[in-house]
């Protein structure tokens, strides 16, 4: 058995402008991404790259999203990620969080991510009923794709 | 054995246009190439499949006289591209007399059942695709794996990377997916070029591979090595099961001299990958297949 | 010290008289064809014309060493110069410099390492 190695990303999307959802779906985000790559690394670039690659999760409240690729060619988006300050139309830069080899590591490096998050922000909160929405909007993170 | 030297290009489009094609070889004999074929395209699916049985292959093109021309500077070949969507071409191919005329078969798969077929029982030598279609056709491992072992060659063509530059994500994507799936076994590279200056020098090809993710030494291989193992296949076939004698002239004589060694060296060779190819190709496969269909009935 | 590869190239066009030849002409062709197939990272180089002649329809640069295989590629895959079929044939290919000398196609080509 032999296995096709993967890279999986994971970023966080940082608006410059604070807004709560970004109009954003999987296709704009991988569109926006292939076309820096064409752009920084040509042709040749993106026909290495183009093949096995795909948003797997994006999430607008969150602001995180999953890049899949092929190993061979995951240099080719992590390098060209700080580059971009330019999503779609909103104007917000990437923050990479992890590259792992499987989903499930991402997925637990995530929702580790987001607990710290929570960890810090809960204190901030005063009214019980704005922490339990707190909550809900950073912890919801749901991995159907 | 019939002897031929490297480099090989596979694929150069037969032109009616006689000086254009006149114009092609003389610029593949200034550029090193020995071994060539010329390529003719036949699509088998537009055919009617009204009548059966009878020859629906066509003739090879009458190039003698260009044969003639080029007779102490290349090794002219005749090379038969099929285009084809569904499996019945098996059939035709099987009561053909035409295809026998050519020295290389070629197929070129539509669909993806067609691409598997064409891996896994398509009785050609060269698996080639079509760089303009795009790449919605991607071969999977299985049937990749399959090909190469049946000794089958998939056919990377530069020259549409040449002509037109939007080609060239696709080609370099479908280029390496053969080598996502299988490490860039069993490629070699030709020109499909439609005029001179479509052509490139050997060595600029070898090292495309640069590109198209092959390894140096495939690259090179792929102009040379391979493309020779591809047409002792393609002569096995052609001649099916035959009966060799081998007949000393004079007394033998077992000496270790070098020179004679090296002088002798390449006809075992090559008579070993032939009689493995007559033997081994065919036989453990269609007892494979059927030992399959047993298995499946039970 | 950077180490530099240097290449002399035969150029060949279809209709010569349609084409104006220069150096600069053929440095932009050059770079803008390595950009646009490598992009703005991976195909931004220097490239030092050594010599030009455009009678001999020749000439010989040097790019770093580094961006050798990839110059290597785009020459061959380089198809129109000015919209004029053409090809760009690669004569030798060393790390020392090289000179126009008296050579003949496919005698001694350098083997790539």
């Amino acid at each position: 058995m032999v296995r096709i190695k993967n890279r999986y990303i994971a970023v966080q999307i940082v608006p410059y402008a604070p807004v709560n959802t970004l109009r954003l779906n999987d296709h704009t985000l991988s569109k926006c991404l292939l076309q820096n790559v064409e752009k920084y690394y040509g042709v040749y670039g993106l026909g290495i790259l183009e093949h096995g690659f795909r948003v797997k999760y994006c999430n607008e409240r969150t602001k995180i999203a999953i890049i899949r690729c092929l190993h061979r060619g995951h240099r080719y988006v992590s390098s060209i990620l700080p580059l971009i300050t330019l999503i779609g139309d909103v104007r917000a830069k990437f923050r990479t969080l992890y590259v792992g080899a499987t989903i499930i590591q991402c997925n637990k490096f995530i929702i580790n991510h987001q607990r710290q998050f929570l960890d810090r922000m809960m204190g901030q909160v005063a009214s019980a009923k704005e922490r339990q929405d707190l909550f809900k909007r950073v912890m919801e993170l749901d991995m159907d794709r | 054995m019939e002897q031929t030297n490297g480099f090989y290009d596979f694929c150069i489009p037969y032109n009616k246009d006689d000086k254009v094609l006149r114009g092609l070889l003389n610029e593949l004999v200034e550029l090193g190439y020995k071994t060539i074929a010329i390529e003719q395209s036949f699509d088998h699916s537009k055919k009617e499949p009204g009548k059966r049985g009878s020859e629906m292959f066509p003739e090879p093109h009458n190039i003698e006289n260009i044969r003639q021309e080029f007779a102490n500077k290349l090794k002219i070949l005749q090379r038969i591209t099929i285009l084809y969507v569904d499996v019945n071409v098996s059939h035709a191919m099987g009561v053909s007399l035409n295809l026998r005329k050519f020295n290389l078969i070629a197929g070129q798969p539509k669909t993806e059942a067609a691409l598997t077929h064409c891996c896994t029982s398509f009785n050609g030598d060269i698996i080639t695709f079509d760089p303009t279609a795009g790449s919605r056709l991607l071969v999977q491992r299985k049937p990749y794996l399959i090909a190469v072992r049946r000794g089958m060659y998939f056919e990377i063509k530069y020259s549409p990377a040449i002509a037109d530059s939007n080609n060239r994500k696709d080609m370099i994507k479908v280029a390496q997916n053969y080598c996502t799936k299988g490490k860039s076994r069993n490629i070699i590279f030709s020109s499909g070029a439609l005029h001179e200056f479509q052509l490139r020098g050997p060595y600029d090809v070898a090292n495309l591979s640069y590109i198209f993710g092959l390894s140096e030494n495939q690259g090179k291989n792929a102009i040379d090595r391979f493309c020779r193992q591809l047409f002792l296949r393609a002569e096995s076939r052609r001649l099916g099961k035959t009966i060799m004698f081998v007949k000393g002239n004079g007394p033998i004589v077992f000496s270790d001299s070098s020179d004679e060694n090296q002088s002798d060296h390449d006809v075992p060779d090559e008579m070993d990958a032939l009689v493995k190819e007559t033997t081994s190709e065919e036989e453990p496969e269609r007892e494979c297949s059927q030992a399959n269909k047993r298995l499946k009935v039970a | 010290m950077i180490g530099y590869h240097y290449f002399d190239v035969q150029l060949k066009f279809r209709d010569f008289d349609n084409v104006e030849l220069t150096p600069i002409y053929f440095r932009g062709c050059v770079l803008n064809s390595l950009e646009k197939f490598f992009g703005e990272i991976g195909g931004k180089t220097s490239l030092d014309i050594v010599k030009f002649s455009v009678e001999q329809r020749r000439v010989v640069f040097r790019v770093p060493e580094e961006f050798y295989k990839r110059i290597h590629t785009v020459i061959t895959l380089i198809g129109h110069y000015q919209e004029v079929p053409c090809h760009f044939q690669v004569l030798k290919t060393s790390r020392t410099p090289l000179d126009f000398k008296k050579h003949l196609i496919g005698e001694d080509y350098c083997e790539e390492d």
